[in-house]
């Protein structure tokens, strides 16, 4: 996990002799030193010890984590003692002398790690000779406290879920807002040091952070976010982050954090639309972060500050960049390899776009936009790639529903007037004819391809649930389409609208009941699949959350709708209406129009178990629930209206 | 000495629980899905009688004894509905009371033509047990709930004549009130094989947020 770290303590420091030579000799000097991890080709320049004098031995005690492989069993460190701005102007910066007399000037030093410390002096005479005296250990470092905001919504919160009592998996949108935070001190969600704040994207695109950075006009230094560091994806650069798009970094007090994550889980009217969860650093791990956020979670590490590099010496052109971050320290990344934030931002595809600041306006509006076009176009594809994944293996199954549909009532018809004769003549008691239509109906091959076409969108929803979760707002997209899909919308429209032919005895409904105003006899047609359909979609909430009231509001469901179903199978047969079916119809519409009342004054916990199984589905089950009782009205109508014409 | 009706009011249970219509065991809640309850499951048993008359006496075709079976069945579930929700969630909406000399369910069916409403008094407790539960969940909003680990919803009393009698569930701080009134007050023995109001857990959209034992 690259939680080793080498810990390098600056003991003591003295400067032996006056630095440079006649007349520009010097007794006081600025110093600060140069650290070198030869395996990690790491180099820090530290802070600075301020008008150091001559022959005076300085207590630093100045510690600095270095990130090192976890299997490390040697390193080799090199150490620089630099004075600032020496006297010797065609110079600039000058080295003194530590070398111990091998003629480099630096301190170099081997050690093979162990369970004790490494203690070492690297000193010389002449006239740039010093004294620094170091300690060397191997410690593990500690990741910044996380924070994680997952959002709330209509279907329940999403983006985190709890595996078990206290640990919880990351499922929230796949990109990412970091919000690295340096608390001067602690508060009630933060902790002092490094404190890290992951926003997935929806929420960031919908909380007042958004409407920040797209009014940087007008922010004045009394913002929380004023000045901080922006980060972007850096559009020219080859690579780019795969989860991480925006790294926000600032210093900032106990009561500014809070008011930061205030921001981050509010939106503009103030309503909450996310909440933050605090993951133990021993916790992080099993969240199952996406790897490139994982390594970009600073780390607790001892430092005592930074300064810029000496400028006889900046290779890598990284020291003074580092020094103009927005952290007056030094920030380490959990991954091997890289030392600072800054470099493993920049590797990662990122670029420093600006300060939040009224300069920056127009290049943070552009990330964002960027963003924004982004997640848009994300949204797009999860839209089709649900409805696609669902309606891909149902879509035969509601053709078999068509092709089956007509023989199915025709034989429902057939039975009922076989029985009605042979109770009227006696061949059969009533009780033996009631058995054999329920069995007909319970039996038959139609109720069992709904109720596999049911079977399958709630596997096919619980399959995919891990993917869709974090964007439980693209199920309110979706669930409109897979309805009309499963229970024949699509195909009164599309390719099998032709099988309303076969459906024989309904053809002459528009114009023998409905009227002008009801031309389309797929009205009826979807009216009774959805009665059906909706009837068995409530089971399955009656079967995943079996309680008192989601039974018996399923077996209301049930009556009602197939007594809706059965007086539109009635009038479509042109069979006589007459007053009790006008009655049926009616108690058909109370029985359903019940349910949708009672299902919002049901006591509480009655819905719990199916909001943690899948929340979308308990929505699904509510539309259902509202098309039922839309049918029972459609036959209401049906009945009266032909009872009218009659 | 009982008056064999209720006496001076000691205790009456307080909201949140049963008081206001947002909240989603409230009283009026109850009330309104026990009348629609009772009133569909009445007029679907007529509908359905008059159905079956009209098909066993005058004559209407035998077609009718579908809708009709299906209404009758309608109204069963209606009225079992209906009265599950009265004897179960409605006593959990409705206060309970203590008076000096007894304490006083929420009176169901008959009870409510006695005078006593079923007082239970006094004299009659030989002893009451609390019952505790390991999850007891008070909703505060749609997203909001206030979580009781191991914490008291229940008092069962042995009365003198063998019968036990039990309260519906209550929260466990409306419950510790009555059984602090029922040990201290009236001095009655208690059996609670817990201790307190167990541990109470802030939960905001399904996440322990804060935990205090109480």
């Amino acid at each position: 996990m690259g939680d080793a770290v080498l810990r390098v303590t600056l003991l003591n420091y003295s400067s032996l002799a006056s630095y440079g030579v006649w007349p520009n000799e010097q007794e006081i000097v600025d110093i600060f030193f140069v650290i070198t991890y030869v395996q990690g080709n790491i180099e820090l320049a530290t802070k600075q010890l301020i008008d150091a004098h001559k022959d005076q031995m300085y207590y630093l005690n100045w510690k600095y984590d270095i990130d090192i492989p976890d299997n490390a069993t040697c390193v080799s460190m090199i150490f620089e003692a630099v004075a600032e701005d020496a006297a010797e102007s065609d110079i600039g910066d000058g080295k003194l002398d530590i070398d111990n007399g091998f003629g480099t000037d630096t301190y170099n030093v081997d050690w093979n790690i162990n369970n004790t410390s490494f203690f070492g002096i690297g000193t010389d005479g002449g006239d740039r000779g010093a004294y620094l005296s170091v300690k060397l250990q191997v410690a593990t470092a500690e990741e910044a406290n996380v924070i994680i905001i997952n959002g709330t919504g209509d279907g329940g919160d999403y983006g985190l879920d709890e595996v078990s009592p206290g640990v919880y998996r990351y499922s929230a949108d796949e990109q990412a807002y970091l919000i690295n935070l340096n608390v001067s001190s602690a508060s009630t969600h933060f902790e002092q040091g490094m404190n890290t704040i992951i926003l997935p994207r929806a929420i960031a695109l919908e909380c007042q952070l958004n409407d920040t950075l797209y009014d940087l006009g007008s922010m004045t230094s009394s913002n929380v976010l004023y000045n901080a560091s922006f980060y972007s994806t850096n559009m020219s650069s080859s690579t780019s982050s795969s989860h991480i798009v925006v790294v926000i970094t600032k210093n900032v007090t106990a009561a500014q954090a809070e008011d930061i994550l205030e921001m981050l889980t509010h939106n503009t009217t103030g309503a909450r639309i996310g909440n933050n969860v605090t993951i133990s650093p021993a916790a992080l791990y099993l969240l199952h972060l996406p790897g490139d956020i994982l390594s970009s979670i600073p780390t607790f590490i001892k430092n005592e500050g930074i300064g810029e590099g000496p400028n006889y010496l900046d290779p890598f052109a990284v020291i003074s960049d580092i020094a103009g971050m927005a952290f007056g320290f030094l920030v380490w990344v959990a991954s091997g390899g890289l030392l600072l934030l800054f470099v493993h931002l920049a590797e990662m595809g990122l670029k420093a776009i600006g300060n939040l600041l009224l300069a920056y306006v127009a290049l943070v509006e552009a990330a964002v936009d960027a963003i924004v076009d982004a997640f848009m176009a994300f949204v797009d594809w999860m839209v089709d790639f649900v409805c696609s994944a669902i309606l891909a293996p149902i879509q035969s199954l509601c053709e078999g529903i068509w092709n089956g549909l007509d023989d199915w009532m025709m034989g429902l018809m057939a039975m009922i007037d076989q029985f009605s004769l042979g109770v009227e003549g006696g061949a059969i008691s009533q009780s033996s004819a009631v058995h054999g239509i329920t069995a007909y109906i319970i039996n038959s091959d139609l109720v069992k391809i709904i109720m596999a076409i049911g079977l399958a969108v709630f596997i096919a929803m619980l399959c995919i649930q891990p993917m869709i979760s974090p964007y439980m707002f693209v199920i309110d997209l979706v669930v409109p389409i897979i309805m009309m899909v499963i229970l024949g919308a699509s195909s009164a429209f599309g390719a099998i609208s032709s099988d309303f032919g076969v459906v024989t005895g309904l053809e002459d409904l528009p114009h023998s009941f409905l009227g002008s105003s009801l031309t389309d006899v797929s009205s009826v047609i979807l009216g009774m699949i959805f009665g059906v359909g909706g009837a068995f979609l409530s089971f399955f909430e009656a079967a995943i959350t079996p309680n008192f009231y989601t039974i018996v509001l399923f077996a209301m469901s049930i009556v009602g709708g197939a007594i809706a179903f059965w007086e539109m199978a009635r009038v479509a047969s042109d069979a006589e209406i007459g007053k009790i079916d006008v009655i049926s119809s009616l108690l058909s519409f109370s029985f359903c129009g019940s349910c949708i009342l009672l299902d919002y004054v049901k006591p509480d916990k009655t819905i719990k178990l199916s909001k943690d199984l899948f929340p979308g589905f308990s929505r699904m089950a509510k539309v259902t629930t509202l098309i039922d009782f839309g049918i029972s009205i459609l036959g209401c109508t049906i009945v009266i209206d032909a009872m009218v014409g009659e | 000495m009982d008056t064999r009706q209720s006496d001076r009011l000691l205790f009456i249970e307080s909201p949140p629980l049963w008081k206001g219509f947002h909240y989603t065991n409230c009283y009026s809640k109850r009330f309104l899905a026990e009348t629609l309850f009772r009133s569909l499951g009445l007029i679907s048993l007529l509908a359905s009688l008059y159905i079956f008359n009209e098909v066993l006496y005058k004559g209407a075709s035998n077609d009718y004894l579908f809708p009709a079976i299906m209404i009758l069945l309608g109204a069963i579930i209606c009225f079992i509905g209906g009265e599950y929700d009265y004897v179960v969630y409605g006593p959990t909406a409705r206060p309970i009371k203590i008076f000096s000399n007894g304490i006083l369910l929420p009176p169901l069916y008959i009870q409510h033509l006695k005078k006593d409403k079923g007082l239970i008094y006094k004299s009659s407790i030989i002893s009451y047990k609390i019952i505790r539960t390991e999850y007891y969940s008070i909703p505060d909003s749609d997203n909001i709930e206030t979580v009781w680990r191991n914490g008291p919803v229940r008092i069962e009393m042995l009365l003198t004549n063998g019968k036990v009698k039990r309260t519906s569930i209550k929260p466990p701080t409306v419950i510790m009130a009555i059984a602090k009134i029922l040990k201290e007050d009236w001095g009655i023995p208690v059996v609670d094989e817990g201790e307190g109001t167990g541990t109470v857990e802030r939960v905001v959209d399904g996440k322990v947020f804060d935990t205090r034992r109480i």
